[in-house]
């Protein structure tokens, strides 16, 4: 059995990453976020944060819509089915390995 | 990225209405209003007109947050067992407990530890974070003690019981904003166009 620590390497990256892990942690909290909360929420700037959810959308794993609020352009983005499961199942792994890790004994 | 932050982020996703905390302030100004104006006739109309403007100046507040922070679409799924509770318990249970005190005139203030619960749960199920509502519902669960304390039950210490409110909302609002501007970081830009 592997140690903990070796199975953080079969993480998916592209879900781990800190900025795409907090965007699709609070796209997992509601139907859909515009881009201005997900940039006052992650502290990335607008090309950052378009370059994070371009990846996510490439991945199927965010839908981009976007609109007119009046005169104001927005952008609503949300997960897909896809992208739910996904960070569902990245979540429990992320559990997993932390009860791996704190009832992990190394050999002597 | 640690798990606390992380819980933060899905906390105030999912409750995002209700950190918006300036937007409980006017209503806790017009409650202080209610508690301050002699009875009379001309209460009434004082009192609707400081809600009146209490909503009109939430809205503002409302859009205000809208263009600093953006806009989230909540699951309707997931709050609508907190909105059944909220309707058909909570708030009818609320507002019998002053008319049992304003009627009934018991030697305790029964709406303290009633409305005391009524925050607990209203902050157990907005997410949490915000330790101020602990202290809030201990303040308005001591007020339970205000007929002991020399205050007349009935009318006065409703009166004096809605400025404890009042001033909940005031205190509760101002810090719910403090801590989700600690936790958002405005965005000095017009628009949220991005460049997908």
């Amino acid at each position: 059995m592997p140690a903990p620590f070796e199975e953080i390497a079969d993480l998916d990256r592209l879900i781990h990453e800190p900025a795409r892990l907090s965007i699709l942690t609070a796209l997992s909290a509601c139907r859909s976020a515009d881009f201005l909360f997900l940039q006052s929420l992650t502290g990335l700037t607008k090309g950052n944060l378009s370059a994070h959810l371009a990846k996510l959308e490439q991945a199927e794993l965010v839908a981009i819509e976007k609109g007119y609020s009046g005169k104001v352009p927005t952008t609503q983005v949300s997960l897909t089915r896809t992208g739910r499961a996904a960070i569902e199942r990245h979540w429990k792994r992320l559990e997993k390995l932390r009860s791996a890790a704190l009832e992990w004994q190394p050999e002597s | 990225m640690d798990q606390h932050r992380l819980q933060t982020i899905e906390s105030v996703t999912a409750n995002f209405f209700f950190w918006q905390g300036l937007r409980w302030v006017p209503l806790g100004l017009a409650m202080l209003v209610w508690a301050v104006v002699p009875l009379g006739k001309a209460r009434v109309d004082v009192v609707m007109l400081a809600m009146g403007a209490a909503m009109l100046v939430s809205i503002r507040i409302g859009r205000y947050y809208s263009r600093t922070y953006g806009r989230v679409r909540t699951i309707a799924e997931r709050t609508g067992r907190r909105e059944r509770w909220k309707w058909f318990f909570v708030y009818p249970v609320m507002l019998l407990s002053m008319v049992a005190d304003m009627l009934w005139k018991p030697p305790l203030l029964t709406s303290g530890p009633v409305w005391a619960v009524a925050i607990l749960l209203y902050w157990n199920s907005t997410g949490r974070g915000r330790l101020h509502y602990l202290v809030i519902a201990g303040i308005v669960a001591a007020t339970v003690a205000l007929p002991l304390a020399g205050v007349p039950p009935g009318k006065t210490a409703i009166n004096l019981f809605f400025a404890v409110i009042g001033a909940a909302y005031v205190a509760g609002g101002l810090l719910d904003h403090f801590e989700l501007t600690r936790i958002l970081r405005p965005v000095l830009e017009d628009d949220d166009a991005g460049t997908v």
